[in-house]
């Protein structure tokens, strides 16, 4: 049994322990996505993190999922998958020498990424909806990592 | 009624505790950026000063009822020369915490790639899942 911290509500964690399930993190998503990851996502409650993170928002799970299909499609590896403390999703790629991360903000009409290129020096920061030209630019220093 | 607040110093460690699924395993192993994001409600981010500790050489105190939580520490001279501020915020439950303010103030990319410099600037205590504590 797992003791509570004072003055703070106790709920199982991403991918961590109940009294039923060995604990299991969401690491790397690397083998393959299932369903079931996203569903994860979707089971986390009020506190997930122990500092009053918010469930996370079925849209930007949906939109992630949809990014993922897509640039899966096209040849990019699995990203990492991260629950975000506002109810967001946060994607992150490290290929090669460029290392690349994106977050979908609840309700998926914004998002923010950054991205570096070990490489050239180059760093990609922007925003959604304001930047879609730089988020295929990093998308290009990505795609031209891969083998 | 507030509470007493003292200064933080250049050289106090503060502390974060880290959720078993926000480490990134591509290349170093780290707490990834979203461990740093400001939480909506307040803009701030959470930590405990270690030497305001009940007993500060026993920094993994701050995982009593998280033991499958990880713990990284920074400095608050490292939050500081990002341009962020640190400041003693006690609770009730908990005379050492503090709060890491600015990055609600600033353009979204720039809070981002700040919280990633945070991440890959955090020193491990202890990683998640790395035994029990309490």
């Amino acid at each position: 049994m797992i003791a509570q911290a004072p003055g703070e509500t106790r709920v199982t964690p991403i991918g961590g322990p109940t009294d039923e399930t060995p604990l299991a993190p969401i690491t790397a998503l690397s083998a393959s996505l299932s369903d079931a990851r996203w569903r994860q996502l979707t089971g986390l409650e009020q506190n997930w993190d122990g500092y009053c993170a918010r469930p996370i928002d079925g849209r930007a799970i949906a939109a992630a999922a949809r990014l993922v299909g897509v640039l899966s499609s096209s040849g990019f590896p699995q990203p990492e998958i991260f629950p975000v403390a506002d109810g967001g999703v946060q994607l992150e790629w490290c290929i090669g020498t460029m290392e690349l991360e994106i977050e979908i903000e609840p309700g998926a009409a914004s998002g923010v990424f950054v991205g570096d290129d070990a490489a050239t020096g180059r760093h990609f920061d922007g925003e959604f909806p304001r930047d879609p030209a730089l988020w295929r630019q990093a998308l290009a220093a990505l795609a031209s990592n891969l083998g | 009624m507030s509470l007493p607040t003292v200064e933080i110093v250049a050289d106090d460690a503060l502390l974060r505790r880290v959720v078993p699924g926000l480490v990134t395993r591509q290349g170093t192993v780290r707490p990834t950026s979203v461990v740093f994001k400001p939480h909506p409600d307040d803009g701030a981010v959470s930590v405990d000063v270690r030497r305001l500790l009940p007993v500060p050489g026993d920094p993994l105190s701050v995982l009593a009822g998280f033991p499958e939580y990880g713990l990284v520490e920074l400095l608050a001279s490292t939050v500081r020369g990002a341009g962020l501020q640190v400041f003693h915020a006690p609770l009730a439950d908990n005379p050492a915490h503090a709060n890491i303010v600015g990055l609600a103030d600033m353009s979204r990319a720039e809070s981002k790639r700040l919280q990633r410099e945070l991440a890959k600037k955090a020193a491990w205590v202890r990683e998640p899942g790395a035994g029990t504590v309490g």
